[in-house]
């Protein structure tokens, strides 16, 4: 017998197949299911393709050498076809990146590559590439009185020209061992993204926001390519060019429908949300600073 | 003979502080024109190695990929890249230019038109290392002599550039030098630094670049080592490393004289000798010296 279990992330209730170690479990009318199944090796010659992932209108496909192949199907429904021998752990490494990302989107929410921490009901943005530092700053500032609503995607509802509402992802942060040694943790209790990886799952449940949040502030860990002061982000097409530029993937929208929902999107958030490019210092003391100014944001 | 085609990826490809980012300034002022220059924090040829270039092209969060995972990847990212645009591609890179257990190339031929390979002094290299990575001149030395010298090595922390094999100095030049896959002209970082206009107006014309000679020279002084180093000291160099003491320090050859040991020296030479004495960084009588300057030229 198949054996499923629901979680709640990202706001939705997520009936798995596969274990969801950091997700909290939850109860209630599934928003979407994670099986496993056969996935095509191809979405067909019109999907846009990329080196390792296809997108179409409706699907979108992602390959991972060694470990398998996920299917978004829709909006409601992730298709794992795992290769032989792979743990379950592996997939679900995998499962919480671009296909967890891609079903937001066609959930209609705006994704953006960026960790999320919330104090006295606004959410703030740490937004930046991989390797910029987002994980290590969240895990650093819930140490400091702020809340972690979600690490490396940030997903937002946004109401049209009204506030864009960070939903929370999962109680736990993805860190490297370095950050554990500066936050002092030992490491050896902690679960491994991975086998074989110095990459922990940081549980963060006692400082975890449970609700949707208002967010408030941008802040940008990395220098975007155009020119950007360091500082306040006043420009709404400033703040638009960088939000496009912190997009968990722009390829991955599919169609050009969502392409413009998706820009009206960003236009919404540039609106409401404070912007600031700390890419000099991308530190906590910066994020403090920031806040504290809260007073003058939008 | 200049490279012919108008698409496919120029490796601009060197040992970690050979020039490289001083050959991007000039190749960024060539391409871009005008009468002021480029900002440096505006480089053409970005890293291949760029993780986020890495994981948009690829589609995965390569931060859960091991180094082995992740060399399997970048092959097809490059050929999808290439694929992709209707131009030219230029790319920095540091890697070796090597096979993969598979048999594949980490840098495939089939999506790359060109490589333009900058060599420089391993004396000078080990200085300009422990400068950059803030460690002593034992460590620069260690580190151009090591076998499996990695960049940006992923073991305890991520970075924003996916782990590169160096190799060793030696290992590293012979590896592109005496490669067949794809065509590579190689530049002396000491000959550009002495005569700038004709060493990279031969770089512009091997790529097939039709600027005329003013447009050249107006390039190099453009990207002159003083206005780098002003850029950076007003700006700020976005590649740098934190612990870096400045990405453009002096911009001159020799260096390891007063700061090398006998003994650091000896270690080099012993390590490197031959590929040294092949590219006139060794007198006859096996040492290095004044008298190993032949002047401008370039290696086939």
């Amino acid at each position: 017998m198949i054996s499923r279990t629901r979680y709640s992330a990202f706001g939705l209730i997520i009936e798995s197949e596969i274990p969801c170690p950091d997700f909290a479990a939850s109860e209630g009318k599934p928003d979407v299911t994670v099986c496993r199944g056969t996935v095509p090796a191809t979405l067909g010659r019109e999907a846009e393709k990329g080196a390792r992932y296809e997108v179409s209108e409706d699907a979108f496909l992602l390959t991972v050498d060694g470990i398998g192949r996920y299917l978004v199907d829709g909006s409601e429904k992730i298709v794992v076809e795992a290769s032989v021998g792979v743990s379950d752990s592996d997939l679900f490494a995998f499962l919480t990146g671009s296909p967890l990302a891609a079903l937001l989107i066609r959930k209609g929410m705006l994704v953006l590559h960026a960790a999320v921490i919330e104090r006295d009901g606004r959410a703030i943005a740490l937004a930046g590439p991989s390797g910029s530092g987002k994980s290590h700053l969240a895990a650093t500032l819930i140490r400091q009185g702020f809340r972690l609503l979600s690490d490396e995607l940030c997903a937002l509802q946004v109401a049209p020209g009204g506030a864009a509402m960070a939903a929370p992802g999962f109680p736990a942060l993805h860190v490297w061992r370095s950050t554990l040694a500066e936050l002092g943790v030992e490491g050896l209790s902690l679960r491994k993204v991975r086998a074989g990886m110095e990459f922990f799952s940081l549980p963060a449940e006692s400082r975890f926001a449970e609700k949707n949040t208002p967010l408030a502030a941008v802040l940008l860990l990395r220098s975007p390519w155009y020119p950007l002061p360091a500082g306040v982000v006043g420009s709404p097409a400033r703040k638009l060019e960088a939000l496009l530029q912190v997009t968990y993937r722009l390829s991955f929208l599919g169609s050009s429908a969502r392409r413009r929902e998706h820009l009206q999107a960003c236009a919404s958030v540039a609106r409401v949300c404070e912007f600031e490019n700390i890419s000099d210092d991308p530190s906590a003391g910066a994020v403090v600073r920031a806040w504290e100014r809260r007073t003058e944001w939008p | 003979m200049a490279i012919t085609g108008s698409r496919g990826i120029v490796w601009i490809a060197s040992y970690p502080k050979s020039g490289n980012t001083w050959f991007r300034a000039f190749l960024t002022n060539l391409l871009r024109g005008g009468t002021k220059p480029a900002s440096i924090n505006e480089l053409a040829a970005p890293f291949a190695s760029d993780r986020e270039k890495i994981d948009s092209g690829s589609g995965l969060e390569t931060s859960r990929l091991t180094p082995d995972e992740m060399d399997t990847l970048r092959p097809d990212v490059y050929r999808t890249m290439a694929a992709r645009s209707p131009e030219r591609i230029y790319l920095k890179v540091h890697d070796a230019f090597r096979q993969l257990p598979g048999g594949q190339y980490l840098l495939p031929p089939d999506a790359s038109a060109a490589v333009v390979y900058i060599i420089r002094n391993p004396l000078d290299v080990a200085v300009s290392m422990a400068h950059f990575m803030n460690v002593a001149f034992e460590q620069g030395v260690d580190i151009i002599n090591d076998s499996q010298s990695c960049g940006a090595r992923q073991r305890y922390s991520l970075s924003s550039q996916v782990q590169q094999q160096l190799l060793s100095w030696s290992d590293h030049v012979r590896s592109w030098v005496d490669q067949h896959e794809i065509p590579v002209r190689t530049f002396r970082y000491e000959d550009l630094l002495c005569c700038p206009s004709k060493g990279f107006g031969e770089a512009a014309s091997f790529l097939g670049l039709q600027e005329s000679p003013e447009e050249v020279e107006q390039a190099v002084i453009h990207s002159r080592f003083d206005e780098l180093k002003k850029q950076e000291g007003f700006a700020g160099f976005k590649e740098s490393i934190p612990c870096a003491q400045g990405f453009f320090r002096q911009g001159k050859t020799g260096q390891w004289r007063d700061a090398l040991s006998r003994d650091q020296v000896r270690r080099v030479v012993e390590a490197h000798g031959q590929v040294m004495r092949r590219f006139g960084y060794l007198n006859s009588r096996g040492e290095p010296g004044d008298e190993v300057w032949p002047g401008t030229r370039t290696f086939l």
